[in-house]
């Protein structure tokens, strides 16, 4: 029996240790600064990273965003696949989709979520990126 | 469409999974691992009969537990029911037949992956899709 609790410990140290890791990268890829001089400025806005078959994505990630806009119409929502960002993908270490990126006004990246974030969530990290006067 | 999906229930769920298969793993009977596909299934096919949705909606009429219903496709979240569900079904046949490493190797799995998604809310099928994804471009 004392093997198996060892076992067990060993196992939830692991997704422990991999929980922390998710945050970490996500944290990281946050701090870099990431600018997406390819989309639209002036407005704050969310970048959503998909692939093709992700049915995540489509089901949950993509309500969501319309949620979010509904409440927010200020804000832009573009959606690019893993195939057409793989440079951005490669820079900000995203590993799963569905992934979302809020970016400021000036296109930078201030917030990447790794994995599925619902509307509440992004919208209390819009609320801390604010539109520069000019482009209010 | 407009859904209803209780992400509480489902939560409610992955932990009443994940405490079933951590104390038969620990104590060593496969019984947990029929319990744990039994669980899984139940709520699939007839969510009256899954013993931890009984128990759910018990704690919520006493109040010890509150539901959280988001308009929410649950589409993705039975999938991976379905997919745990396999796994284990994997298992309780390995059992049977007298593989117990195959039997508890599958409820680690599904035990682990569970974990993962109630503390991080990770998708591990999106993850394989992501990096083939990658791999591809």
């Amino acid at each position: 029996m004392l093997t198996r609790i060892i076992i067990l410990f060993v196992v939830i140290g692991a997704v422990a240790a991999f929980a922390w890791y998710m945050r970490w990268r996500s944290q990281k890829a946050s701090e870099q600064g990431v600018v997406l001089k390819h989309f639209p400025l002036g407005k704050v806005g969310v970048v959503a990273i998909t692939t093709d078959d992700c049915v995540q994505c489509e089901r949950l990630q993509k309500p969501a965003l319309k949620r979010l806009q509904a409440q927010r119409n200020d804000i832009e929502v573009v959606w690019r696949t893993v195939d057409q960002e793989p440079e951005l993908v490669k820079e900000l270490g995203i590993m799963t989709v569905p992934s979302t990126l809020v970016r400021d006004a000036h296109g930078k990246v201030v917030k990447v979520n790794l994995g599925y974030v619902d509307d509440r969530v992004l919208m209390q990290q819009l609320s801390i990126v604010s539109a520069p006067p000019h482009c209010a | 469409m407009t859904y209803h999906f209780d992400r509480s229930a489902l939560r409610f769920g992955q932990i009443s999974l994940i405490v079933v298969l951590a104390i038969g793993f620990v104590v060593g009977i496969d019984a947990f691992i029929y319990f744990g596909a039994y669980m899984l299934g139940a709520a699939l096919v007839a969510p009256r009969f899954a013993p931890q949705l009984l128990l759910y909606r018990a704690l919520v009429r006493r109040g010890l537990v509150r539901t959280e219903i988001h308009d929410e496709d649950p589409t993705p979240h039975r999938f991976a029911q379905k997919m745990g569900f396999g796994v284990l079904l994997v298992g309780t046949i390995g059992s049977i037949i007298g593989l117990s490493g195959l039997a508890w190797g599958a409820g680690i799995v599904v035990m682990a992956l569970a974990l993962v998604n109630v503390t991080t809310g990770f998708c591990a099928g999106c993850f394989v899709h992501a990096q083939l994804a990658r791999l591809r471009s």
